[in-house]
């Protein structure tokens, strides 16, 4: 009985003991479930907040852009900048850019047809870029004034190069480009140091600078020091040289239909801060009237320019070309030659000041020299935007000639080192 | 027999000669120059293009830097348009391997926090705006450490054998930035939001580093020179603000700068913003060194 009472008393003591123990545990899971549960639900409202405070933010800011008529910058590239002419953010659009170059001449030269105007000399509008990997093309279309006021438009340049051959060093180029002959010839208007071309060059070129339909090869060699061979040979329109605005058409010459050009340039780096360039040029072709005239021409050219380079932008630049001109007329042989030198200081970015001087024997069978000296003073507000004052001085006319100049550029712009 | 044997160990000299060959390394400027020299050592050879004292915006492309290019393995640039003259020149080395997306082309810039990003309608009535942002990014000695690493990696693409050189190069560097860093923030740290005035908008990483407020540029627009009616303006910034310095850089031109200086009583500090643009400045840590020393020198007065 005892027995019984004893089982009975440890039954009744462990239902006591274990029940309550059993439904404690399945109470202490459910409170710990809930307890994950409202963890998880706690970090959910966290994100929720982070998510929505984040989304408030933005929408702030763009409340705020928007109140002070801003747009969100494009998306910048994490990779290298892209280059010119390969088409910015937003835009699959090849660089496009225009130049303007407006001219006041006033002067005592009578049979000067732009004394005493104001005119807009020449627009330029260049399309540039990349073609594909190493192939860069280059559009020029300019519309230019003749001497009667009226605007011709043109191709000045157009033309497809291959920067990369198989043959290390060597590019080409193909299309309708200003012939590389000596420093001046090659180089648009905008960007030389004064307002007029050289009188030799326009004498001898053409008054709108030699340019040619063709092929040009141009070969880097492989010395020690700068030195580049460029060949071309190139169909030069004889209409270039027919619509002349000079005022002495007497004095121009140039070349027509197919023309052979050669130069070899070579730079040598004297020190750090200076630098001699000396090249040999030579374009070999007919008369613009040959049909008329049956003549031949052939120019040479020899060309020096030193630069010394300063702190503060501040350089001093001397360039020089020398021009022999061969000229064969049926009876008859011309050998005229000519020259220009011309010294310029730039003080800073903004201000340079030059010297010019200009003397040529004409090309014509009637020999006379002509010489001027030009002083210019050029104001550089941007890279491609300037203002330029030029006095020039015939002393043998005795004739004076002031040049006010706006040359102003919009959109990316760029040329090839010349 | 013996012909084959002098024949090959001639190959063998040869073949040692081509391996000792540095790797020659362009840069646009003196700072990248001094980076990878840290990185390189004595497995490349750097030229620089631009000297320490010029205006990188403003470099004049000569033929001689064509040549020095078309026998480059690599050039290192700024980018972010700031040495947009080094195109013309590469286009003219015809060397293939510099070009754009070939392993000889590194524009430093990628990786960096890029600041001043102009937005909104953009042209030159902004005067001279970068479109890709502000490209002083050089003047933060932190992001010395990505120009470094960037070089690094593409070393090591261009000479994988000497991967581990490099990468412990970059490793002294940073440790050294860092250490540098804790001591050009001690140095400037007494002057923590204080204001300045510049020149030129050089200076937003720099600033931002060392917490110095850049309150007003002598320049109305960037790359516009001050014209009186805004230095007018300035003079009144720089006295309502107590501003103590003028941050000027060597190849500015300082009569602006003096003007508002006489006018207000604030010091001229002209200071390098790259290596070799001041006597003292002669890699990138020194720059570092006297550019802060210089602008301390300033502020304390």
């Amino acid at each position: 009985m005892k027995k019984i009472s004893a089982v009975i008393c440890v039954l009744a003591f462990s239902a006591r003991i274990f029940v309550p123990l059993e439904a404690s545990a399945a109470e202490a899971a459910e409170v710990s479930a809930m307890r994950r549960e409202l963890d998880a639900m706690r970090a959910e409202i966290t994100q929720m907040r982070e998510f929505y405070d984040a989304k408030i933010e933005n929408m702030r800011g763009k409340i705020e852009e928007l109140e002070a008529g801003r747009v969100t910058a494009p998306p910048v590239p994490g990779g290298p900048t892209p280059l010119p002419g390969m088409g910015r953010p937003a835009f699959e659009l090849p660089d496009i850019s225009a130049v303007g170059n407006v001219i006041a001449n006033y002067g005592t030269d009578r049979s000067d047809p732009d004394r005493n105007k104001v005119f807009l000399e020449e627009v330029e509008l260049a399309i540039q870029g990349y073609l594909y990997p190493d192939i860069w093309a280059n559009f020029i279309i300019s519309l230019h004034r003749e001497s009667d006021g009226e605007y011709e438009a043109g191709i000045e340049e157009g033309y497809i190069e291959f920067m990369s051959t198989p043959i290390p060093g060597l590019s080409v180029l193909a299309g309708r480009k200003l012939v590389g002959f000596g420093k001046v010839n090659p180089v648009h208007a905008h960007h030389w140091n004064y307002v007029d071309r050289p009188a030799v060059l326009e004498s001898y070129l053409g008054d709108h600078g030699l340019a040619g339909q063709g092929v040009n090869v141009s070969y880097l060699l492989p010395l020690p020091f700068f030195s580049q061979a460029d060949f071309g040979v190139w169909y030069v329109d004889d209409h270039d040289h027919h619509h002349h605005h000079h005022h002495h058409d007497d004095d121009v010459l140039g070349l027509a239909d197919r023309t052979y050009s050669a130069r070899l340039w070579s730079s040598f780096p004297i020190a750090e801060d200076q630098e001699l360039e000396i090249g040999a040029s030579g374009v070999t072709g007919y008369g613009p009237d040959h049909e008329e005239h049956e003549d031949k021409v052939w120019v040479g050219g020899l060309d020096l320019t030193y630069r010394l380079l300063g702190d503060r932008e501040r350089r001093l630049l001397y360039q020089s070309e020398l021009l022999f001109l061969h000229r064969q007329i049926p009876g008859e042989t011309l050998d005229r030659w000519g020259f220009y030198k011309h010294l310029n200081y730039r003080f800073n970015r903004n201000w340079d000041a030059g010297l010019r001087f200009d003397w040529l024997e004409t090309p014509f069978s009637e020999r006379d020299t002509k010489y001027s000296i030009s002083g210019i003073i050029t104001r550089s507000l941007t890279e491609t935007t300037k203002l330029r004052l030029q006095y020039k001085f015939d002393p043998k006319d005795i004739e004076h000639t002031v040049y006010l100049q706006a040359v102003f550029g919009l959109g990316p712009h760029a040329h090839a080192l010349e | 027999m013996k012909k084959i044997l002098i024949m090959i160990c001639f190959f063998c000299v040869l073949s040692l000669a081509a391996e000792a060959r540095p790797l020659k390394v362009v840069t646009t400027t003196t700072d990248l120059a001094s980076i990878a020299e840290e990185i390189g050592g004595e497995k490349i050879r750097v030229t620089s293009l631009a000297r320490g004292t010029q205006d990188h915006h403003y470099v004049e492309p000569r033929p001689s830097m064509v040549v020095t290019l078309r026998d480059a393995d690599l050039v290192i640039m700024i980018g972010m348009d700031h040495d947009i003259w080094i195109q013309s020149l590469i286009n003219s080395a015809r060397n293939p391997n510099i070009r754009f997306g070939r392993p000889g082309y590194l524009d430093v810039s990628s990786g960096i926090d890029k600041k001043e990003i102009p937005v909104g309608r953009i042209d030159a009535s902004m005067g001279h705006l970068h479109i890709y942002g502000n490209p002083h990014y050089w003047l933060d000695p932190a992001n010395g450490k990505i120009i470094a690493r960037n070089i690094a990696d593409r070393l090591s693409a261009i000479m994988p054998e000497n991967s581990s050189y490099f990468y412990e190069n970059l490793e002294n560097f940073n440790l050294r930035i860092d250490e540098k860093l804790k001591e050009w923030q001690e140095e400037l740290a007494p002057f923590r939001g204080a204001p300045i005035a510049v020149y030129h908008g050089s200076w937003p990483y720099f600033a931002d580093r060392f917490g110095l407020e850049v309150a007003c540029e002598l320049e109305p627009k960037p790359g516009i020179p001050p014209s009186p009616g805004h230095l007018r303006e300035v003079i009144e910034i720089v006295r309502r603000r107590g501003i103590k310095a003028i941050i000027i850089e060597v190849f500015h031109n300082e009569r602006p700068a003096r003007f508002v200086a006489d006018a207000t009583g604030a010091q001229v500090v002209v200071v390098p913003s790259s290596v070799g643009g001041m006597e003292g400045a002669d890699d990138y840590f020194s720059l570092m060194d006297v550019l802060v020393g210089k602008i301390r020198e300033a502020l304390e007065k």
